[in-house]
């Protein structure tokens, strides 16, 4: 028998997908610990891990997120590596390197490739020079003088969007429809940089008017393979939130999709990135833009395994073992059509998270049908973490089988206690807009301020 | 926090069906526990909890992850013996993370009544170790 790198997995996470974690680990005969906090120690799923340790406080901040508590209950476990699922701290480069330095594997790339991805110039500078196409823009940093900026965006075309670059979610970005709008706006804006984010410099890039969400799940082994395994329409989205995905995206070229999968991977060869990631683009009028790489497993992995056939957290996981990635290109397939909905605890009207003990919890089920989720009837949904209860995948030979099954599994779901947002998802399966396939990343905010999903 | 306040938490706690509440502030904790089997419009238990007093006597808890211990892994006997007196201040217990041993320390001047959790088992954050009256 040879050694493995490591045998007990520390799950630096909560919730379904700290779950989710431990049944590949379990796949792997791999021990688990999960780790939680005061406000967790209750839950179901904590109980299922071979060890649980309490870190800290129910408060994030001194618990899921405090790298030194994460780090004592690995020592005192005896886990020799660390997954970090998503959000908290999977793609704080800081704490990879920390988790190395402490002679551990952190599941997930480099620090430094979580760190360049991290940074948006960087980031895109990358994936030019690797070959992926990027929403058209300055070079970097726009100049001080406005004739050569008024240039640059006559070149790109308008309208186009300033972006501080120490900017981010929303912050710090003004559209400018022509070049009239063009001096104001620079003005106002650098000024807001330079208080807000103490950097005044500003990018300028296309404004895209009507995009989609497209995404590429790549995978990478330590070896050289690169590999993409499908792309996922992300559009449906609420303040920048993913709220239904889709694989794969509808109506969009097949050759094209496999041309840019192509370039992701590639562009990870270039990088040497290794695990799981995704690249984030918007489309439009037929082309892919790179916005951004997410250097972690994502919520809506589930989609991809759903019309690929197979567990993207083992593969995640047996990479970070060092072992070599069976599978190719080639054998890399796409069945059916899946779906995702993201079953939240919040206010149907006002979104506001809604905390309470779940008194009923019936889940769907029948072929084809998937509930990855951590509630049992009875818990208590605490107001400290995100709202996401539980996510149902459904799969279909065609998206329309996929569009049914999606609705018979939602009519079969009921969950009483807490309010929840599975009201919206069956407007959302209704909606002729969405049934149709290819809505932008604007449409799911529209129908709302409309009230038709209600 | 007035006891206005507190009836106040308790009415929104039972609206939202929710039977423990917990907040927490720089240098205090207020946790309300509903009873779920308390007979309708009898009193709630309500208890200001400042983190260590439970019962009769005062309990130490871990403060991090690790395995607990109440005697050193190179002497043959007990740090503080039970029914021993300690001080605030005093080394009661130790919690070992890997070759790091971190001092479990006496918060008030009594005897050390009880040991809560056995020794040499993992413990987490809140754990209560022992017990001082």
């Amino acid at each position: 028998m040879t050694t493995r790198r490591f045998d007990k997995v520390l799950i630096a996470n909560r919730g379904e997908i700290a779950l989710r974690i431990q049944r590949a680990c379990r796949l792997l005969d791999l021990e688990t610990v999960i780790v939680h906090s005061e406000a967790d120690r209750g839950a179901r799923y904590v109980a299922l891990a071979d060890q649980a340790v309490c870190i800290g406080p129910a408060a994030a901040a001194h618990s899921y997120l405090d790298a030194a508590a994460l780090l004592l209950a690995a020592e005192a476990t005896g886990a020799q590596a660390v997954h970090p699922g998503y959000g908290f701290l999977s793609e704080d480069a800081a704490f990879a390197e920390r988790v190395e330095a402490c002679g551990l594997v952190f599941i997930g790339p480099s620090a430094e490739s979580i760190r360049i991805m991290g940074d948006k110039i960087a980031a895109k500078r990358t994936m030019r020079a690797a070959g992926v196409p990027c929403v058209p823009g300055s070079e970097g940093a726009v100049p001080d003088d406005l004739a050569a900026v008024s240039r640059i965006a006559a070149t790109i075309g308008y309208p186009v969007i300033i972006k501080a670059a120490g900017g981010g979610g929303g912050r710090g970005m003004r559209v400018v429809r022509c070049e009239a709008e063009l001096a104001d706006a620079l003005a106002i804006t650098r000024t807001e940089a330079r208080r807000a984010f103490a950097n005044p410099e500003l990018y300028l890039e296309k404004f895209l008017e009507h995009p989609r969400h497209i995404e590429i799940q790549v995978l990478c082994d330590a070896h050289g393979t690169a590999l993409w395994l499908g792309d996922r329409d992300c559009s449906l989205q609420r303040r920048n939130q993913k709220v239904v995905e889709e694989a794969p995206a509808p109506d969009i070229d097949r050759d094209l999709v496999a041309s840019i999968g192509a370039r992701c991977a590639a562009a990870c060869r270039q990088l040497g990135y290794r695990g799981v990631g995704t690249f984030e683009f918007l489309y439009e009028d037929g082309g892919f833009h790179f916005i951004e790489m997410n250097t972690r497993l994502q919520v809506e992995h589930t989609v991809t395994e759903m019309t690929g056939g197979l567990d993207i957290v083992q593969k995640q996981i047996e990479v970070a073992l060092g072992e070599r990635l069976v599978l190719t290109q080639a054998g890399v397939t796409v069945s059916g059509h899946a779906i995702e909905c993201r079953i939240n605890a919040e206010d149907p009207v006002t979104f506001a998270p809604s905390a309470g003990r779940i008194t009923r919890w019936d889940l769907p089920g029948g072929p084809g049908v998937r509930v990855d989720s951590h509630i049992a009837c009875g818990d208590v949904v605490s107001p400290h973490y995100d709202s996401l209860l539980a996510k149902l995948v459904v799969h279909g030979a065609n998206r329309t089988e996929a569009l049914k099954r999606a609705q018979t599994a939602l009519s079969e779901m009921r969950v009483d206690g807490i309010s929840t947002n599975i009201a919206l998802h069956r407007a959302i399966l209704q909606d002729d807009a969405f049934r149709a396939g290819g809505v932008t990343i604007h449409h799911l905010e529209k129908r709302l301020a409309q009230g038709a999903t209600r | 926090m007035t006891v206005e306040e507190l009836g106040q938490l308790v009415q929104w706690l039972e609206d939202a069906r929710i039977d423990e509440l917990q907040i927490e502030g720089v240098d205090s904790r207020l946790r309300l526990v509903l009873q779920p089997d308390a007979a309708p419009g009898n009193p709630v238990s309500l208890s200001i909890d400042d983190g260590e007093d439970r019962g009769e006597g005062v309990v130490v808890a871990a403060q991090v992850p690790g395995i607990f211990l109440i005697q050193h892994p190179q002497r043959a006997t007990p740090i503080v013996p039970l029914g021993d007196p300690v001080r605030p201040g005093d080394l009661v217990g130790l919690i070992q993370i890997g070759s790091l041993y971190t001092p479990v320390i006496a918060s008030t001047a009594g005897t050390l009544a009880r040991i809560l959790t056995a020794p040499e088992t993992l413990v987490g954050f809140g754990t209560p170790l022992v017990e001082i009256a």
